[in-house]
């Protein structure tokens, strides 16, 4: 079951660092994206898989229920591989 | 040859449920202190200035200053190994982000789990991200210590008085003195 008291919580703390914090429920899991504020403090984000890790026992889903979107995630690649 | 390798994400040191206490110091005299800081404005200045307060009044020495290389990632292995050789209480900061609160709360369990006591300072607007951290490295219950938010813009003289703001939880979260 998803604990909103601990979800506003974890997004208070992101807003902090400049990010921002949306969930949706999708069928058996949960859209979560993270959008960021311009010139945000890019390495200040914990990378996905501790986030994802973070949020279950919040969310109250398995990880593989969690669609974790980051702000770069978005971006088309720049330049040759 | 290091006798193992850490994961880089923190996440494969997770022993469930284990308490990450290491035994504490009845004393600091004579202790060896390490101070770890990650690279966030002012974490090296509140560190040293904590270390001067723990030699100054408890007769502690520091005998190691180390910087990590990147303030999200946790300690890696031939740091805290060297570390482990130098120091016996280390004291970890300033979580002062999301990321490096959570790296700093990971490397404070890594020192405990290796029998170093470890005080870890975080700014208290990451209490969050530090208290997750500690429940996905199995220790929901980890002690670490805040200090209000922000830290980065603070001058020296502000820093100093934070230290010595910290200086007692700081001594008591790695020895028995204060307590």
């Amino acid at each position: 079951m998803k604990d909103d008291a601990r979800l506003e919580q974890m997004a208070a703390t992101l807003a902090v660092d400049g990010y921002h914090l949306t969930v949706e429920e999708s069928g058996a899991g949960f859209d979560v994206r993270i959008t960021a504020d311009p010139e945000t403090c890019g390495d200040c984000l914990v990378p996905k898989k501790i986030l994802v890790t973070m949020l279950q026992p919040i969310l109250g889903v398995d990880a593989d229920a969690i669609r974790l979107t980051y702000p770069n995630d978005s971006q088309p690649a720049v330049g040759p591989e | 040859m290091f006798d193992r390798i850490l994961d880089p994400t923190g996440l494969s040191v997770r022993p469930a449920g284990a308490a990450s206490d290491a035994r504490r110091l009845p004393s600091l005299a004579g202790a060896r202190v390490g101070l770890l800081d990650n690279t966030k404005q002012n974490a090296a200045l509140l560190l040293a200035e904590i270390g001067e307060l723990m030699a100054s009044r408890y007769g502690a020495v520091v005998t190691i200053r180390r910087t990590k290389e990147m303030f999200a990632l946790p300690v890696d292995e031939p740091l805290l190994s060297e570390m482990k050789a130098a120091c016996d209480v280390v004291v970890v900061g300033v979580g002062d982000c999301g990321s490096c609160s959570a790296s700093a709360v990971a490397d404070g369990i890594t020192f405990e789990r290796e029998g170093i006591p470890a005080a870890v300072i975080c700014s208290d607007a990451f209490a969050v991200t530090a208290r997750a951290m500690a429940e996905v490295h199995g220790d929901a219950d980890f002690d670490f210590l805040m200090t209000p938010h922000p830290v980065a813009v603070l001058n020296p003289e502000q820093v100093a008085v934070r230290a010595g703001e910290l200086l007692d939880v700081v001594v008591a979260r790695v020895s028995e003195e204060g307590r």
